[in-house]
């Protein structure tokens, strides 16, 4: 039976892919912050689908986290863990404009966090010759605005990471994909009125388990249109641009 | 997480602008719990009771709260969170064996929503309502924090929160009894009755040999023939042919609406002779669990074609001395109101009544039909039937009872304010149901 991690495992995208991959026969281990979110999905996924689902619980935004013990935890509770998923980040309402006091702490959760543990998972991947991390970011790395200064720049380091990490790795035996997420259906797009449509978590997660796919690669696909488009602008009109 | 959204009630006679969260994690849904005056927990707003909204409460969407937290394989015991559907409680029970008996006929109804409405199956008269099957709720409260309550632990708190329409806070934790699934098909014979009366007395002579028992009923008819339908009489079978973990039947939306009402009284009165014809040649029919617990499901175009007026739904249990009675006057009201009637139905119920709950022994009527201005002075009507006949109404299936109403219908309405108001003084929970009611 194979193995999966999911980093930010209790809510939106990293909950429909615990599950998704529970549902092909994965046993998992999935990390959050809070042990009251962890629990009940771990104990959700084991009865669901009849697989073994550890919960850690984890801050991986901690600036004092040891990602190789981490690592060595998780895979000391299902064996070598052979995919690791780590949708795990998050944005913040007041990320608008210059906000020196948000920009360590969006940085760590977007970047530091996720980048630490591909890192960590990604040796131990490459010692045996095989492996897949799957990293997330954001349509608001190739189109950052007002509203997400600090987050689009994490999430764009994070993809510039993730491509240099696939450079090294994938000559060794283990992929390296990043996922560029438009508009999913999580509390940051609840209610709001989008001009493109709105994907669901599951069906998100339908998709990104399927298969292993290198590289970067925008979720829903149409977004790669969009984003050539938004690329393509002068920036006079950019700037002019509310969304 | 917040968003400015028009809620309806799912009979379309309601509308509302308010605010809705859905948080995903506790964390997020105890600070919106402190951090707001009033809230609503809401479910799937498969209600026909503006109960999951209120203009000045924050709607609180659990939809995200739906983990299936335990199941104990030898008792049967199964711990769920509120946004649980009962297809999906349904399907995972089904792999070990259970069911749960007091189900609604529709997949996407919430455990959150059968605690909150005390909801009912078609095996009522065999199982009760669904708060029987409730061993113990765990509840957040904006001013009490995390209450647990059950049959003999907070024994007041549990009574007013089965069948309390959300107005005692946010169900968070759901532990239900189930029983031995007694096959994996349910074999429905389908017997004709000549009339409404005929009807109920076939639920009765059957009810000793059945499962589940319910029927269709064409109230359109005059005379003889008022209320001529079908009798189901169902109960479980093995079929080898239905095992359990096949595909999920595909997702459908059951609030979608046409343009337009297509009901009116040449309308109603052909679909009802076509669909009377179809089934009164099916004699007996073995079908998979799911198709036959959830006989709504697929049916979704009957209410799409209420169109934006929506409809109306009166649900009233008859004492059985008054029943023959009610029948007669019943049947002078349709003549007079002149009301095409989508849909006529029967149960049998076995109970005390309690509370607002909707329980009580007797025969239980569903009548639908289109909201327009005639349907309310059917509705009316219909109030002083129950008034004059001692019978019980579904607060969820009707979105216009008022306080005045709710207090001729309910003995125990007094009882109810003065219980929730004690516990909840500051009206932390609030909702258009409950500032139409007046509880």
């Amino acid at each position: 039976m194979s193995s999966a991690l999911v980093v930010g495992g209790s809510s939106g995208v990293g909950r429909a892919l615990a599950r998704a991959l529970a549902q092909g026969g994965s046993d998992l281990v999935i990390v959050a912050r809070e042990p009251r979110d962890l629990e009940p999905t771990a104990a959700d996924i084991a009865l669901r689908h009849g697989v073994r689902c550890f919960a850690v619980a984890t801050d991986i935004a901690d600036p004092a986290l040891d990602a190789e013990a981490f690592a060595e935890r998780c895979c000391a509770l299902v064996g070598e863990i052979e995919r690791v998923y780590i949708p795990a980040g998050g944005v913040n309402d007041d990320d608008v404009g210059p906000n020196p006091a948000l920009v360590a702490p969006l940085v760590l959760t977007n970047y530091v966090g996720p980048a630490r543990l591909a890192a960590a998972f990604a040796r131990r991947m490459v010692e045996r010759g095989r492996g897949e991390i799957v990293l997330f970011s954001s349509i608001a790395a190739g189109a950052p605005r007002t509203n997400n200064v600090a987050y689009a720049a994490a999430k764009a380091a994070l993809e510039v990471y993730a491509l240099g990490l696939r450079h090294f790795a994938e000559p060794r035996g283990v992929s390296v994909t990043v996922y560029a997420l438009g508009y999913v259906d999580t509390p940051q797009s609840f209610g709001r009125k989008l001009l493109l449509p709105i994907a669901g978590p599951a069906q998100a997660a339908a998709f990104m388990v399927r298969a292993a796919r290198p590289g970067k690669h925008y979720y829903p696909r149409f977004w790669w249109w969009v984003l050539l488009v938004l690329k393509s602008l002068p920036w006079a009109i950019y700037r002019r641009l509310s969304f | 997480m917040l968003a400015n959204l028009t809620l309806a009630t799912f009979d379309r006679t309601q509308r509302t602008q308010t605010q809705v969260a859905r948080p995903e994690t506790y964390r997020q849904l105890v600070a919106l719990l402190r951090a707001s005056g009033s809230t609503i927990a809401r479910g799937a707003g498969l209600s026909c009771s503006a109960a999951s909204f209120g203009a000045d409460a924050l709607s609180i969407d659990l939809t995200r709260f739906d983990r299936i937290l335990s199941h104990d394989d030898s008792s049967g015991r199964v711990v769920v969170e509120p946004g649980v559907t009962i297809g999906d409680l349904t399907r995972f029970l089904e792999h070990k064996g259970r069911y749960l008996p007091a189900l609604p006929g529709y997949p996407s109804i919430t455990i959150g929503g059968c605690v909150a409405f005390d909801v009912h199956g078609k095996s009522q008269f065999h199982s009760g309502n669904f708060g029987e099957w409730v061993e113990e709720l765990t509840l957040l409260h904006g001013d009490h924090g995390e209450l647990s309550c059950s049959p003999s632990h907070e024994a007041e708190l549990f009574l007013l929160t089965v069948g309390g329409a959300g107005l005692t806070g946010v169900i968070v934790r759901v532990a239900l009894r189930t029983l031995p699934l007694p096959g994996r098909a349910i074999e429905t014979t389908s017997v004709r009755a000549r009339n409404l009366r005929e009807a109920a007395d076939i639920l009765h002579s059957r009810a000793a040999a059945a499962d589940c028992l319910y029927s269709w009923n064409d109230l359109n008819k005059r005379g003889a023939s008022f209320g001529a339908g079908i009798v189901y009489v169902e109960r479980f079978v093995a079929d080898a042919a239905s095992q359990a973990g096949g595909l999920p039947p595909r997702a459908r939306n059951i609030a979608a609406e046409l343009p337009l009402c297509a009901w009116n009284q040449a309308t109603t009165r052909l679909a009802l002779a076509i669909y009377g014809r179809l089934e009164s040649n099916k004699r007996v029919q073995v079908r998979p669990l799911w198709t036959a617990m959830f006989p709504i499901h697929g049916k979704e175009l009957y209410y799409a074609a209420f169109g934006g007026a929506g409809f109306r739904e009166y649900q009233l249990i008859v004492p059985l001395p008054h029943w023959s009675d009610f029948v007669g006057a019943l049947e002078q009201t349709l003549v007079t109101c002149r009301v095409p009637i989508t849909l006529g139905s029967l149960k049998l119920f076995r109970g005390e009544p309690s509370m607002l709950k909707f329980r009580g022994t007797g025969i239980c009527l569903a009548i639908d039909v289109p909201a327009h201005a005639r349907s309310l002075a059917l509705f009316s009507a219909l109030d002083g039937l129950a008034e004059r006949f001692s019978a019980t109404v579904n607060l969820c299936k009707d979105s216009r009872l008022t306080g005045a109403t709710c207090q001729r219908l309910f003995p125990e309405y007094t009882k109810f304010r003065g219980a929730l108001r004690r516990f909840d003084p500051a009206l932390r929970c609030q909702s258009s149901l409950r500032a139409a009611t007046g509880v």
